[in-house]
């Protein structure tokens, strides 16, 4: 591993504001309300190309050079492939879910239903993950820094069928080995990137993220424990007690494995063999963000719909025609547009501003020698992410 | 040119090629709408006309220096590389963004809006024949192959979520139910059922709403709301009404409909994006509250009741009646009268009812009765 002791260090700065990301949020909500949800291609855009240039390293800011349209054309070809896959695989479930359901006892019609509903994803899962890796080398290949263009090879036919394998191994071990496909699947992505001519390497181990894995299992073995004791002893407080306690541990263990998980793997990437990271953020903040966000947006939600909800009761009379309709799904979406906006400026831009200032580039110097790479001719847009919705905000 | 010019000013150049930073100095060109870029290691000075200049990337407040990259002419962005300007956020910067015109613009690769055109006509057309031929076809094979068992429960369903939406997403219960009532309604059933014309075990209940509807959900479920029984004005106008949605239950519409909006809607939240599952509840009940079925089946159930009314005895020209009454308030027409107005052949089949010797759907006390279920 490269020794990056002695070499500079330079902060990755998130100079993006609360107020900026609002308005660009509200706005571009709004657009994709008037155009009855084709704006978001381009809403997504706009999105990343403010955050893209919000990123900045020694003052200069990265690009994202990707556009709505190609977005747009993307989405049309997968939503045809999905649409055509989905009825076939439906049409197939369909015929043998009857088998299930035809059954005369309750219990077994409930199966066939549960049976029905994880087919209807596992058949999903392979494009999820295939969605994942294309869209990641989409948003590389979009990306600029210097002028000099990020990408990925070519390869999510591998991604899928080790994501696919990763995930049974982690079914299987009852989850013991979650942190082998974390790093596994991560690294196959890193070692695939490129800045530029300079090749991404993930260096470190996946035993490594064990540590990690802590707090995530004291919070099991509580709940576990409180599970036992409400058994042995027919409820009681304790037991309770010990079950909220283990709720939380498990939600919060959960948060602090994926922080320091990520923070893990982008310190042990290296760059070109000589471009280094380091990334420390605080789990305490990021917590206190996503509860002080989380509050924030819970609130604004309590309030909006709760006039929503008196004036729609208010208006309702005999004939609920067009007109009333089409103002409670348009109150109703606008609700939706607000809240979304609050959540990027309330929990979306603290974080950002968090984990990216918690980062350092190491030799950075090294950069100047990096040539521009061969324009990425098959990484078109991110249609399967986008039918899908894998990768949810930006 | 009515601005002063700015003095000239240090910045950073990438060249496109290296991340390497090259120093320049940058001036305004006097009279020639153009900027020049001087570098400090000595390579021949570039002149770049204003109006090929854009904006790099989105500007932020707080940026310390401003991206700019110009335009040449030839193939699309994404496969140029071309050089990146970095202006300090001062004077210089703000002059340029007032003085280049066309800072803003998306530049387009060629070709796009024709493959915009046949990309999109493709998934116009995939989308539109597996809604509109697809799955309707493959819901009409599924539909005959389901028992009469799981019939009746998707119909609990469906009647369920119709409930659910008209109480305003609540989950109280809307369903009508006083003793002299439900045995008027039943009396009403009894006639028809001991036709023998009707193989399914008919469930008709009335829910407290003020619309002008009925429906039949799968499985010989058969739902009036009250505002169609306070439309009415005599029992022989309800009865046609249900002969008419019995039809729809005797030949599965209801349970095509339903295998065929649960179909869609999965397609239709797919390209709409938003999958919040109430508003795909919401969609699937509201189509089935105003579905229309197809004119065949609309004309089958049409004919079928008819054959029914002669059967019990009952009156056909009530529901005529009735149907001009609804359509001279205006609006929209329930599902009901959606086949009509009247067909010769439906006026022809009306007329022999003179045929036979038709008697009151109900008694007057048990139309009472029945008016005042909800009360």
């Amino acid at each position: 591993m490269t020794d990056f002791s002695g070499q500079s260090q330079t902060d990755v700065r998130y100079i993006g504001t609360k107020s900026e990301i609002f308005n660009l949020g509200l706005k571009t909500g709004l657009l994709t309300i008037v155009t009855l949800g084709i704006y978001r291609f381009w809403a997504k855009t706009r999105l990343r190309r403010h955050i893209w240039s919000s990123t900045q390293v020694r003052g200069e800011g990265f690009e994202y050079t990707g556009t709505g349209m190609e977005k747009f054309l993307g989405f049309l070809i997968a939503i045809v492939v999905l649409a055509v896959y989905l009825a076939v695989v439906n049409l197939i479930l369909f015929a043998l879910g009857l088998e299930f359901v035809s059954e005369p006892t309750n219990q077994a019609e409930m199966v066939g239903q549960l049976i029905l509903i994880y087919a209807n994803f596992f058949a999903l899962l392979p494009l999820i993950y295939f969605a994942q890796y294309r869209s990641m080398r989409y948003k590389l290949a979009r990306t600029r820094f210097r002028g000099i263009r990020f990408g990925m090879e070519s390869a999510a036919g591998g991604y899928v069928w080790r994501a696919l394998l990763l995930s049974l191994v982690t079914l299987i071990s009852l989850g013991t080995l979650w942190p082998l496909m974390s790093f596994r699947l991560d690294k196959y992505m890193t070692d695939r990137a490129y800045y530029g001519d300079g090749l991404f390497e993930q260096a470190g181990k996946w035993t490594a993220l064990y540590r990690f894995m802590l707090p995530f299992g004291i919070g099991i073995a509580l709940i576990v424990l409180g599970g036992i004791m409400a058994n042995a002893t027919d409820g009681g407080g304790m037991s309770v007690l010990l079950m909220i306690a283990g709720g939380l541990t498990f939600y919060f263990g959960l948060i602090y494995y994926q922080v320091r998980t990520s923070a893990y793997l982008t310190s042990n990437r290296v760059l070109d063999g000589k471009i280094g990271f380091n990334s420390n953020p605080s789990v305490g903040s990021i917590i206190g963000i996503i509860i002080g966000g989380g509050l924030v947006v819970g609130l604004a939600a309590a309030v909006y719909f709760g006039i929503f909800a008196g004036i729609f009761q208010g208006i309702v009379g005999p004939f609920p025609g067009p007109a009333m309709i089409v103002f409670a799904v348009v109150a109703y979406l606008f609700g939706l547009v607000l809240l979304g906006a609050i959540s990027l400026a309330m929990i979306t831009q603290p974080l950002l501003a968090h984990v990216l200032g918690a980062t350092q580039v190491l030799n950075i110097e090294a950069a100047d020698e990096i040539r521009q790479r061969a324009a990425d001719k098959g990484a078109d847009a991110e249609g399967f992410a986008d039918a899908l919705d894998v990768g949810s905000a930006f | 040119m009515t601005t002063p010019l700015p003095q000239p000013c240090k910045a950073g150049y990438f060249d496109g090629q290296t991340a390497k930073r090259h120093d320049i100095t940058v001036a305004a060109v006097e009279g020639a709408e153009a900027i020049r870029l001087s570098f400090d290691a000595g390579w021949p000075d570039q002149d770049i006309p204003l109006g090929l200049l854009r904006r790099g990337g989105d500007q932020p407040g707080q940026a310390g220096q401003v991206m700019f990259h110009f335009l040449q002419p030839g193939d699309d962005e994404i496969q140029r590389d071309p050089a990146r300007l970095m202006l300090p956020n001062g004077e210089f910067a703000r002059w340029l963004q007032s003085a280049a015109p066309n800072l803003g613009q998306r530049d387009v690769p060629r070709k796009t809006y024709s493959r915009l055109i046949k990309v999109g006509l493709f998934a116009t057309v995939s989308i539109a024949a597996l809604l509109f031929v697809i799955i309707p076809g493959l819901a009409a094979i599924l539909a005959n192959t389901i028992s009469r068992e799981r019939e009746v429960a998707i119909g609990k369903t469906v009647v369920g979520q119709i409930e659910y939406m008209l109480a305003g997403f609540d989950d109280a219960d809307l369903t009508c139910d006083t003793p002299a009532g439900s045995a008027a309604l039943n009396r009403m059933m009894t006639r028809f059922t001991d036709t023998g014309k009707i193989t399914y075990q008919i469930d008709a209940r009335v829910i407290d709403h003020e619309m002008i509807n009925a429906f039949a959900a799968p499985g010989g479920q058969v739902v009036i709301l009250r505002g169609l029984l306070d439309a009415a004005e005599s029992p022989d106008e309800v009865a046609g009404v249900l002969a008419h949605e019995l039809g729809h239950v005797e030949s599965r519409d209801p349970l095509r409909e339903a295998i065929r909006s649960a179909g869609s809607a999965g397609i239709l939240s797919l390209v709409l994006g938003d999958a919040t599952g109430g508003t795909i509840t919401a969609i699937m009940a509201e189509q089935m509250l105003s579905s229309a079925y197809t004119r065949t089946a609309e004309e089958k159930a049409d004919s079928f009741g008819l054959d029914l009314l002669a059967a019990a005895k009952i009156s056909p020209k009530g529901f005529e009646i009735f149907f001009d009454r609804i359509a001279d308030m205006g609006g929209e027409l329930p599902e009901v009268f959606s086949s009509h107005p009247a067909t010769q052949s439906r006026k022809d089949k009306a007329a022999a009812a003179a045929i036979y010797d038709a008697t009151a759907a109900l008694s007057e006390a048990d139309w009472q009765a029945l008016k005042t279920i909800c009360d």
